[in-house]
């Protein structure tokens, strides 16, 4: 009995006198709370006092994607934080300001509220957004996707500029992100992407980089085929990622051409090339658990695998066979972020939904190839209402992240998260009316009464 | 004995509340244990539903308390309010020997009760109940901005804090002052 009546002692000094203030939690709770707010919510509530920026700081959150994009005159910052959970961020210049549109799960701008904000450098005002966002060491983001208008990049000039730019904004900050995503780089960009991705991102922590090729026919909207190519940069992973709507023999012949294709571009010695993988679920594959050898002009052996989800392939040069067969070998299964079974939920449904940015939002889509808006609108008309509706996310929402209610007035600023509300005018008169009201007519009262009494009397 | 223990044990046989038997195992009869909080009322809480609380299932297998005993003594918590308790209870018969599924919908939406709940049951250590609570509690600021918080939740701002801070120094010089005072006109 004794054992009880210290525990309750015990109790009765560190639980609650009938506390129910947050302030007096125990910070272990509000840690293990912090591990369960969305993402606004932790920006919302780092910007209630110290105490809790400190406990939200001390948990740590996974993004599994962030795109950034940067071309003509607009901006976008897009925040994935699940599977079709999304905070999209426009930005527009006009005038002497910026427009920014903001929107949840929703691509489309035109039915979302604009605000307009003065400030004199779009690229700045949209990269301090992304800094005070993202830049935390709370936030490990799964990958950075960067859409870049490539016509900047194309001059050294430019380009230097451009890395001024981010290095004024981020100062010694850096991302703690696993992959870089950019769109297809060029022989002008391929230096300048990569300088970016290392000086941008922790080193330690990166994982690989990567451009996205993305190659679609009206036919179909998911991609069945995909190629990956490796070219390993200051020790990274850095792949060439094609991917393919339809199966058909002319992207399955280009393979060949894109390994010859970016040892032009890269200026790189041949042997630089690592591996190659060729993803393909366009068929039921006839099951073979014996992996079977091919080689290619003498100078690379192919590995083909197969099992229930696909069939895939891993090309490398002769030189560097023993080394990666090993590492292939032991694969269960190889399709990657295009098998539904074994991927990541979040890359499976990205991949499988990519195509349809063409339809989404055909300003960003620099990861496709030709005239892109005019595809767009080709494979928008192909689709009824109902699937127009769906493809481009106008489902009702039931509850908004703080900041991206429709309506809602509020202003993020350089130190985003903080909340400038601006009341009304017609409230403010309301209250004026209302201080009025009581100082006039209350005294009149009074005296009204008073009169009664003395008349009574 | 202590008070508590002679307000609980009379109340012990009056009004326990019963807890199924569970039917998966019938030769072996199931133990009961007996639990009250500030309220004095007694809950009756089988074996099983306890050892969802680490804490309980700690105090009986440490101290080897038999069902006799447990039913003349039940386990005190003085500070926690009964409905709370009754809610825990609850939540422990109802999840006996159960997979715990993803979410739980019958929480408390009242910002006092989930928040006595979530102190109660970390106090009790019941890991998956505690889990959802603190889901709920986050589930409460979705959408709301920083000011709207501070409100709904009385989280003062740091000036606030920082004033608060300032004049509890204070009160506490003058009250040091006033005592090295009396300290010394008794001295004198």
């Amino acid at each position: 009995m004794h054992y009880f009546l210290l525990l309750n002692l015990k109790f009765q000094k560190t639980l609650y006198q009938k506390m129910v203030s947050w302030s007096q939690f125990p910070p272990e709770i509000k840690q293990k709370i912090a591990e369960n707010y969305d993402f606004m919510s932790r920006v919302s509530m780092r910007n209630t006092c110290h105490v809790d920026r400190q406990i939200v700081d001390s948990t740590k959150f996974r993004i599994p994607r962030v795109r950034f994009g940067y071309k003509e005159d607009k901006c976008l910052i897009c925040i994935y934080t699940g599977i079709e959970k999304f905070l999209r961020l426009e930005i527009k210049k006009c005038g002497k300001g910026v427009v920014v549109y903001k929107s949840e799960n929703n691509f489309d701008t035109s039915r979302i509220p604009r605000k307009f904000i003065p400030s004199e450098n779009l690229l700045n005002f949209g990269l301090s957004i992304l800094k005070s966002l993202l830049i935390h060491d709370w936030i490990q983001i799964n990958a950075i996707e960067w859409d870049l208008d490539e016509f900047l990049l194309k001059d050294s000039k430019n380009s230097e500029n451009f890395l001024k730019i981010f290095q004024k904004i981020f100062g010694f900050q850096k991302f703690h992100v696993k992959e870089m995503v950019s769109t297809p780089r060029s022989q002008e960009t391929y230096q300048f992407f990569n300088r970016f991705f290392i000086d941008f991102s922790h080193f330690d922590e990166l994982e690989c980089m990567r451009d996205i090729f993305v190659h679609t026919k009206i036919d179909n909207l998911y991609p069945v085929i995909a190629y990956d190519m490796d070219v390993p940069f200051c020790g990274k992973s850095n792949y060439h990622t094609h991917l393919c709507t339809v199966a058909d023999e002319e992207f399955r012949t280009r393979r060949r051409w894109d390994y010859e294709l970016i040892h032009v571009i890269n200026g790189v010695n041949y042997h630089a090339i690592d591996s190659g993988t060729f993803r393909d679920i366009s068929e039921i594959p006839i099951q073979n658990p014996e992996p079977r050898k091919r080689t290619w002009d003498m100078t690379d052996v192919i590995w083909e695998y197969s099992c229930k989800c696909g069939k895939w392939s891993h090309e490398m040069p002769t030189s560097k066979e023993r080394a990666l067969r090993q590492k292939f070998h032991t694969q269960k299964c190889g399709i990657g972020f295009l098998c539904k079974e074994h991927a990541d939920p979040f890359d499976y449904w990205y991949y499988q939904n990519l195509p349809r940015r063409l339809i989404q939002e055909p300003f960003w889509c620099g990861m496709f190839q030709g005239d892109v808006v005019e595809f767009g609108l080709k494979l928008l008309e192909n689709y009824d209402e109902q699937a127009k509706r769906e493809i481009q996310n106008q489902n009702p929402m039931s509850s908004f992240s703080w900041g991206f209610k429709p309506g809602e007035d509020v202003h993020i600023t350089e130190k985003a998260g903080i909340r400038i509300s601006r009341k009304s005018n017609f409230q403010n008169f309301l209250k004026i009316l209302k201080f009025l009201c009581f100082f006039i007519f209350t005294p009149i009262l009074i005296s009204l009464i008073s009169y009664s009494l003395f008349l009574a009397t | 004995m202590s008070s508590t223990e002679q307000g609980t044990s009379s109340a012990a046989p009056a009004e326990p509340t019963t807890a199924p038997e569970s039917a998966a195992a019938p030769e072996v009869p199931e133990s009961f244990y007996y639990v009250h909080g500030k309220d004095k009322v007694v809950h009756k809480v089988s074996a099983g539903a306890l050892q969802h609380s680490a804490l309980i299932h700690g105090m009986i297998s440490n101290l080897g308390y038999t069902e006799e005993q447990a039913k003349a003594n039940p386990f005190p918590f003085e500070n926690i309010d009964g409905d709370i308790l009754q809610m825990v209870v609850d939540w422990c018969n109802q999840h006996k020997g159960k997979p715990t599924p993803p979410e739980d919908t019958n929480l408390p939406k009242q910002k006092e009760k989930l928040f006595d709940l979530v102190l109660a049951v970390n106090y009790l250590e019941i890991k998956e109940l505690l889990t959802y609570c603190c889901k709920q509690v986050a589930m409460m600021v979705k959408g709301k901005s920083p000011e709207e918080i501070r409100e709904i939740w009385m989280i003062p701002t740091d000036a606030e804090d920082e004033a608060a801070e300032k004049e509890a120094k204070k009160r506490a010089g003058k009250e040091a002052a006033g005592e090295t005072a009396a300290a010394a006109g008794d001295a004198k």
